[in-house]
């Protein structure tokens, strides 16, 4: 017993653990991210073993203002989490946090179309993020409208069901990440991105930060009920990115998916001021392989990828790898990369070379 | 000229009703915002970040910090929060004013964005937001049941009117310091994980949601 009391002691702790394992994992992302993160562990976790009667559609709506007359009855759920309520055939506006909310019932011969119109036309909430899981027919979805039910062109569809990522997986979800929001400057859309100075080709010596907080959150939209970690400390070093999973039958042990080594190749250093030759490149590269190597082994993964951004200017695709794919392929590591470019100006030359945009895979 | 903790305990209460704006429970009471400070200076440790107050008098219900009240006032009085709901609020030994407070956007976002752009201040602020939000949860009036709950004001060892040492001198530890390394050592044993200041954070006041959620069931 701790000196706090009973209630505080080593296996109430436990408990707590086990039921909000990767609470706060989240907290650097933004509201919306965190709203659908926070609905797809809830949804996974109640539809993964309710019973058939239990099943329908759900909407969750990012509504962090006390909702008011919604001209049907409302109920105040302050704990949503705790698995007591029935989500399903309910409208359930919430926070960020996914647990103080509000439910609205659906009427029992209310089909999807009337609940769409309900939620855009008479709540007016058309236009705020929603999240609708659709756990009918024995599956578990998640249908993401970051715009709101407004833009349903923006939806992005997932399966709460998955056990596991495979390398294709992951591989689409970070192109479509860097085809987003990672490829110029213009798409990284921030000040501090990661270029020191993009017009003369000086990346920041803080653009490894910048890709790892951009592949975190594009990572956890793409996978959202799974958690995202970085920087996790070993005795060899630091991992970059962690994608891990709770086991579904038993909730205190972990599954690591995938270990995410992230390196950018650059020319110069952030003042331009020092110059870094090919040798520098495949140290950079070797050295990236043996941490995936180590970081899998050790913690233990089931799967390591070597996932460089490349700022130089003479960008030569997968053949950066060509030096090192045989160990990586020996070793059982993927080597992906993919070019920044230091302008769209740059980016667009290269389309019209009838080059392609994205990222390559060595191995 | 307003001093260096005079400024810290303005923005942890701008911080703290801001924290409050998404959530359901706003306007908040000021009750709630002493609570709330509290959890914060408590979990200061474990962030860096310097306690309004260090030592709090334990009492039957939420630790009033007079540091904090002074802010709000401060803070009330510049138009940067918006009092309602103004009543006298009697106890067995005193009688106060006490309000539900909002933030004046106008004002209060030059203060925020300036916060903002500050990487150890929006860390700090973040912080406070996460504890807000946790506090927000547990539903009107919750204040005094949370405090009441709170790792150090069990402590059986010590009894009302006693003072409690919310950040002990290096080689000792608070109750909520040694439940923290509690979750860090289960987590890095169990499921080979080092959580973050975020994630301890989010476990701490989850476990307590559910110690409150706990009285409260029938």
């Amino acid at each position: 017993v701790s000196a706090a009391g009973e209630s505080w002691d080593e296996s109430a702790l436990a408990e707590t653990l086990k039921d909000s394992f990767g609470a706060g994992s989240d907290v650097d992302m933004p509201d919306e991210i965190r709203f659908l993160h926070g609905v797809a562990k809830l949804g996974r976790r109640y539809f993964q073993d309710c019973e058939d009667d239990e099943r329908g559609l759900s909407v969750f709506i990012l509504h962090p203002d006390r909702p008011g007359e919604l001209g049907r009855p409302t109920e105040y759920v302050p704990m949503l989490r705790n698995g007591r309520q029935s989500l399903s055939k309910r409208i359930w506006l919430t926070t960020h946090r996914v647990n103080e909310s509000f439910a609205v019932d659906m009427g029992a011969d209310e089909s999807d179309g009337d609940v769409w119109t309900y939620v855009k036309d008479e709540l007016g909430f058309g236009d705020l993020p929603t999240v609708v899981v659709d756990s009918r027919d024995g599956k578990t979805v998640s249908h993401f409208y970051p715009g709101g039910l407004n833009k349903p062109q923006l939806e992005e569809e997932r399966d709460l069901t998955l056990a596991t990522i495979d390398r294709d997986s992951l591989y689409e979800a970070i192109n479509s990440i860097y085809m987003d929001d990672l490829k110029t400057p213009d798409a990284q859309g921030e000040a501090n991105n990661v270029w020191a100075n993009a017009a003369r080709g000086f990346p920041s010596d803080k653009a490894e930060k910048f890709v790892q907080r951009v592949l975190k959150v594009g990572l956890t939209r793409a996978f959202p009920d799974f958690v995202i970690r970085p920087e996790q400390p070993q005795s060899e070093g630091r991992t970059d990115l962690e994608i891990e999973q709770q086991f579904a039958d038993d909730p205190t042990s972990v599954t690591r998916h995938f270990i995410l080594e992230i390196k950018v190749l650059r020319e110069s250093s952030d003042t331009g001021k020092t110059k870094y030759g090919l040798g520098d490149t495949e140290d950079a590269i070797r050295k990236g392989l043996g941490q995936a190597v180590v970081y899998r082994d050790n913690k233990p993964a089931r799967d390591a990828v070597v996932c460089s951004f490349d700022t130089r200017k003479d960008y030569s695709g997968a053949a950066v790898y060509d030096f090192i794919r045989d160990e990586a392929v020996d070793k059982a590591i993927a080597l992906w990369v993919w070019h920044l470019f230091n302008s769209s100006e740059e980016m667009r030359k290269r389309l019209m070379a009838g080059e392609a945009i994205g990222g390559e895979q060595a191995c | 000229v307003p001093s260096d903790d005079d400024l810290r305990a303005q923005l942890r209460a701008l911080s703290i009703v801001s924290g409050f704006e998404s959530t359901f429970l706003y306007p908040v009471p000021v009750e709630m915002v002493h609570a709330c400070s509290y959890f914060c200076d408590a979990l200061s440790p474990l962030w860096s970040i310097q306690p309004i107050d260090d030592i709090v008098l334990k009492t039957e219900g939420v630790p009033l910090s007079p540091a904090l009240q002074v802010a709000i006032d401060w803070l009330v009085g510049h138009g940067l929060l918006v009092p309602s709901g103004v009543a006298y609020a009697k106890t067995a030994r005193q009688t106060r004013l006490r309000a539900d407070l909002t933030l004046n956007r106008a004002l209060a976002n030059r203060v925020l964005e300036a916060v903002e752009a500050d990487e150890k201040l929006s860390r700090e602020t973040s912080f406070v937001r996460e504890v807000a939000a946790a506090l927000a949860a547990m539903g009107p009036g919750a204040e005094t049941r949370a405090v009441f709950h709170d790792a150090n004001y069990q402590d059986p060892l010590a009894g009302m009117q006693s003072v409690l040492d919310l950040v002990p001198e290096e080689g000792r530890s608070s109750a909520t310091q040694s439940v923290l390394r509690s979750f860090s050592a289960l987590a890095r044993t169990a499921m080979g994980s080092e959580l973050s200041e975020s994630e301890l954070t989010a476990l701490y006041t989850r476990h307590l949601q559910s110690l409150v959620a706990a009285q409260e069931s029938p």
